[in-house]
């Protein structure tokens, strides 16, 4: 066991030095599984030009100013390092074959019955210049949705916010913002949607 | 970009230009097999749609559109969109506001819809049916000679 102070700070260096070059050789070994052109990299810089004394000088300085605080600090620089591997949140991924949905989950109002959106669907008009069918002209976009849709989803009707992003354009340019319309729910995911109404 | 061809509204007897594509939304919402085809810098969308307000209702009565078939640009009218109503649809689809430039030309804008006129006719619609309008001043032209044609986006008066 150490006998004084001086001992225990030598330990503590000790240690910071051990964890210096496992965290050296633990960024090396990373690094060369990434990049499979590392080995490229130190061969071309053996047939590199000879580094003048100065540079030799520098990039000694360099390497014991940042062992010295490391090892005065490591404790800490470790507690940050696992902050930000552990709480730290990623960057979102997102898959670009994925289809992107105007229907957010934020935007879904309440599950609701296919017969019974079509029975209130019906459009009417006095010159009869539209079909007598759910949804009128727009039925065929009613039957894409509705051949999406497997035993175990859920329709859901959705309306979206808009125009309170763009507050400084006339109305007749903040058109389609609101989007309302039905969507298929599968595993707590929009799966498909059509949009009736676009204000 | 190349200001972009109006549709044309027939509104209380005069054609007036329309700087707003009701058609656009019906095209997106039953995801149309139907791909219309540019023919200039000045018609991206492929069509032109002549519109009329009924009855306080927006119907489209006509259509004038390029598709490709096999290579060769054929012009189709509205019964190749519509096939059972070949003199007009209700546009019940539609809900949003109309924009009609109207006047003479005072500032042109090289692209879209972005030229502006003397007065722009606002009609706003729900679900096809008429439920507002409104008529903005945007200031007076050089000429005073009354209406006339400006930049291929508006037929002005007749």
């Amino acid at each position: 066991m150490p006998d004084s102070y001086l001992d225990w700070f030598l330990v503590y260096l000790a240690l910071g030095v051990a964890c210096f070059l496992f965290l050296r050789l633990a960024v090396y070994i990373i690094h060369r599984k990434e990049s499979p052109f590392v080995w490229v990299q130190e061969v071309m810089a053996a047939f590199e030009k000879e580094k003048s004394t100065l540079d030799r000088i520098k990039k000694a300085c360099t390497w014991a100013g940042t062992l010295a605080l490391f090892c005065l600090i490591w404790p800490l620089a470790i507690l940050i390092a696992l902050h930000a591997l552990i709480f730290e949140k990623q960057a979102p991924y997102y898959r670009s074959d994925e289809p992107i949905f105007k229907c957010q989950k934020e935007s879904l109002i309440k599950q609701v019955d296919p017969l019974e959106i079509e029975a209130a669907s019906y459009v009417t008009d006095p010159l009869g210049r539209v079909p007598s069918v759910p949804f009128g002209h727009l039925q065929q976009g009613w039957i894409n949705l509705l051949a999406q849709l497997e035993p175990t989803d859920q329709l859901w009707s959705f309306k979206t916010k808009g125009g309170a992003d763009q507050p400084s354009l006339p109305k007749y340019l903040k058109s389609r913002n609101v989007n309302s319309g039905f969507a298929i729910i599968r595993k707590k995911k929009v799966v498909a949607e059509f949009i009736c109404d676009w204000n | 970009m190349t200001a972009q061809a109006a549709e044309a509204l027939i509104y209380k007897g005069e054609k007036l230009s329309l700087c707003t594509n009701p058609l656009g939304s019906y095209l997106e919402r039953v995801s149309s097999p139907i791909k219309f085809c540019a023919t200039s810098t000045a018609l991206w969308r492929g069509y032109i749609g002549t519109w009329t307000i009924e009855g306080g209702r927006l119907y489209l009565a006509k259509l004038r559109g390029y598709v490709d078939k096999d290579g060769i640009v054929d012009e189709v009218g509205l019964s190749y969109l519509f096939p059972d109503y070949p003199d007009g649809v209700f546009a019940h689809w539609y809900s949003g506001e109309l924009r009609c430039p109207m006047g003479e030309l005072l500032n042109y804008v090289h692209g879209g819809y972005g030229s502006t006129y003397e007065q722009d006719l606002f009609i706003e619609i729900e679900k096809g049916v008429v439920v507002n309008e409104r008529l903005v001043g945007n200031g007076l032209g050089k000429g005073g000679d009354g209406y006339v044609l400006g930049a291929m986006t508006t037929f002005g008066r007749d």
